[in-house]
């Protein structure tokens, strides 16, 4: 253990204005193992929705979800599959990055739905042993990096992911790491996979963002990770994808699994505002959309509340349509997929076409790969008990 | 813009089936007053209220429990001095909080089919239903996050709220550390405490929840509360000899007068501890090693536990400086904080 670099650092001290550095990436999803990819697979307007084989389809009205599956097509491996795509995610992100980490203060935030309890369910049920210290991600990250450093997991349900972020600028700013890695990960796990099959009467087919027929949504499987430092002095040194200009942040403190509009326009508001952007500035946005009326209806007309009428023209993705509700890892499978679309100047599609709801009937959604060039974009990401995190995220020109 | 310090302004404790004289450690351990602790036998509706808390899981109660009393105490429950709450967040740190729901619904599942499980237990799979359920209670609006690290995670979730606050986040924070106990629990223990324990006795646990109340300097200011400690620096991440933390001249550490350190109920810890305890003793003259032994293994509860009896000390003015270090638990990795008395 080392302590803060500078504990003094509570006394009254000047901080820098802050934004981060993404300097490596990584992504694990039901259509790549890498962020290339899935990346690829999502310009190709494929989805990873299929059949449900992670667990006994018989138990269950749903057919279907967006696990990762092995070359047979199958769920595969049914143990510690969070873990082992986090690991996975990360050493893409590493790689990415180029960076020695042994040479930096590292901490690593992870966020998660349900961290390993897909393995607790196993083990409840006799299939397996499994040591509690594997519920939570810190041993297998610091076994897999052989660095001993902070690593938080954190349960923060669906908005997991982007909460990192914030929590990552947080330890960038006071200076307690140099480098943070922020990841995201999930696995479908048998209760949580119930628990929606059992408060939807009719599950659908697909998972459709914003969605007028078919409602509902389907859970999906994934892990991503990003590296993240300070915003270097110099412009154009370090090995910079991207930048995260701000995170907003905040909690309805209004229902344990409802939305509500104001927590999510709140929390729009307060990404711009640290962001130092205008809401005319915001030039892509890739919603939460889960494809449930409660959460797409109220995002919705959050956005409109936000945005005016721009919504008819500002692009709209709904990832979640292609690769499923990933839980923890969907806020940053989206400021990734956003890095990469601004980068190749194209927006990959929202996998369709269906037609949307009230709310939405105006936005832009699009059912094929579009040419879009674009520098600032909002990944917005809502989760069970009101925990709202917005992620502004700016391109950065590569040389 | 600037730092911020940070203060403890009140704590709350709820431990079921603690009681003064059974433990070495118990309520008494926190001086005379009463007001914060709940042990012994209580009913979480006493201090709650009977409404809203039909499907609450253990976990959830509990904090509830340790919360209020924290802010009752405190006299930020609500009204004029809460305001609308939009500085006020919440970390909540919890490992067992809702297996008891997750176990028990794919259990069910398993034997029949989803529709024989209740839609009411969907709340409770999600993890942080613990910190939801705080910030919806008490309306509190900021950042909310729900830790699941460990045997450290008491300690870190106080180190993650302090940030929120230093860094302008938020103005207050209500930190809570929480675990249950039930058969799930049980089970998890007793699977593998022949390792831990060098028996085949299965660890003891202790379910509790510990609140903790943490305000910026100027929100102290505003509201002229009493300050019980200040929150200093942290170290983590690492068992490792080589760094260890508390050599005599690291900054931040100059007049540490007391450590309360790790649980000393697992026998392969012990080595561990003891080279510790001997450079603590070197490094710091007069430093008073204080025991936290509540009978039990309390897990992510733990850190808080012991910023609330650093914070108890401090008040009372038994030492000047306090650090505490949670984790090592089951091959977990310590952290440690300082705490500093007010002048």
């Amino acid at each position: 253990m080392t302590w803060a670099k500078n504990p003094s650092l509570e006394e009254n001290q000047e901080l820098e204005p802050m934004g981060m550095a993404i300097t490596g990436m990584g992504l694990v999803t039901c259509l790549g193992k890498g962020k290339k990819e899935t990346f690829q697979a999502l310009e190709n307007g494929r989805t990873g929705c299929g059949p449900l084989t992670l667990f006994e389809p018989a138990r269950f009205n749903l057919t279907n979800a967006y696990e990762i599956r092995d070359e047979a097509g199958q769920a595969g491996e049914p143990s510690h599959r969070a873990t082992r795509w986090l690991l996975q995610a990360i050493a893409e992100a590493v790689q990415d990055a180029q960076v020695d980490l042994r040479n930096k203060k590292v901490a690593v935030v992870v966020g998660t739905g349900l961290r390993e309890l897909g393995s607790l369910e196993r083990w409840s049920l006799s299939k397996e042993a499994f040591a509690v210290r594997d519920l939570h991600f810190g041993n297998a990250v610091r076994d897999f990096l052989r660095l001993e450093c902070p690593v938080l997991t954190f349960s923060n349900a669906c908005s997991a992911s982007n909460f990192t972020l914030d929590v990552a600028e947080q330890l960038l700013e006071l200076e307690e790491a140099d480098l943070v890695i922020a990841a995201g990960t999930d696995s479908i796990t048998q209760s949580m996979l119930g628990l929606i099959d059992r408060t939807n009467s009719h599950p659908p087919a697909h998972l459709q963002p914003f969605g007028g027929e078919t409602k509902g949504v389907l859970m999906g499987e994934g892990a991503a990770a990003v590296i993240l430092e300070k915003k270097p002095k110099r412009a154009g040194s370090g090995n910079v994808k991207a930048w995260i200009r701000g995170v907003g942040i905040c909690c309805d403190a209004f229902h344990e699994t409802a939305p509500e509009q104001a927590g999510m326009e709140k929390a729009m508001r307060d990404a711009h505002a640290r962001s130092g952007l205008s809401p005319d500035e915001v030039e892509v946005i890739l919603a939460h959309g889960t494809g449930t009326p409660l959460n797409d209806g109220t995002e919705a007309k959050a956005l409109t509340g936000v945005f005016g009428e721009r919504m008819k023209t500002i692009p709209l993705l709904g990832l979640k349509s292609s690769i499923g509700h990933t839980s923890g890892a969907s806020g940053l499978a989206a400021v990734i997929t956003s890095v990469l679309a601004m980068d190749k100047g194209l927006l990959p599609p929202t996998h369709g076409p269906y037609s949307a709801m009230e709310e939405a009937r105006d936005f832009r959604i699009h059912w094929e790969t579009l040419p879009f060039e674009f520098r600032i974009s909002q990944v917005n990401a809502f989760g069970f008990g009101g925990v709202n995190a917005v992620v502004m995220v700016e391109k950065v020109d590569r040389v | 813009m600037k730092t911020k310090k940070v203060a403890i302004t009140g704590f709350g404790l709820a431990f079921p089936g603690w009681q003064n004289g059974m433990d070495s450690f118990g309520p008494d351990s926190f001086g005379p007053d009463a007001g914060r602790i709940a042990s012994g036998g209580f009913a979480c509706e006493d201090i709650l209220g009977k409404k809203g808390l039909r499907y609450k899981d253990q976990a959830t109660r509990l904090a509830l429990c340790a919360a209020k009393l924290a802010l009752a105490e405190t006299g930020l429950e609500a009204g004029a001095e809460l305001g609308n709450g939009d500085g006020f967040g919440v970390v909540a740190s919890s490992n067992f909080g809702n297996v008891d729901t997750v176990c028990r619904v794919a259990e069910c599942i398993e034997a029949g089919h989803t529709r024989d499980v209740s839609p009411m237990d969907l709340p409770n799979a999600s993890s942080n239903v613990i910190a939801s359920n705080l910030a919806i209670r008490f309306g509190l609006r900021g950042v909310n996050l729900m830790l699941c690290n460990g045997s450290g995670s008491g300690t870190d979730a106080v180190w993650v709220a302090a940030n929120c606050i230093r860094r302008g986040r938020a103005d207050r924070m209500l930190v809570v550390g929480v675990e249950p106990k039930n058969i799930y629990v049980e089970r998890a223990l007793s699977d593998f405490s022949d390792r831990w324990l060098e028996s085949d006795r299965a660890v003891p646990f202790r379910e509790g929840a510990a609140a903790l109340l943490l305000e910026s300097e100027e929100a102290v200011q505003r509201r002229s509360a009493k300050v019980l400690a200040w929150v200093g620096a942290y170290a983590g991440g690492s068992a490792s000899m080589a760094a260890f933390p508390f050599m005599g001249n690291t900054a931040g550490l100059e007049g540490l007068d007391a450590w309360i350190p790790p649980t000393r109920m697992y026998p392969p810890l012990n080595a561990l501890l003891d080279a510790w305890e001997l450079r603590m003793r070197e490094s710091h003259h007069g430093l008073k090693v204080i025991a936290m032994e509540p009978e039990g293994e309390t897990y992510g509860t733990t850190g808080v536990l012991q910023a609330c009896l650093a914070a108890s000390l401090l008040e009372r003015k038994k030492y000047r400086k306090v650090a505490a270090t949670s984790g090592l638990t089951w091959g977990d990795r310590p952290s440690s904080l300082i705490y500093s008395g007010a002048n």
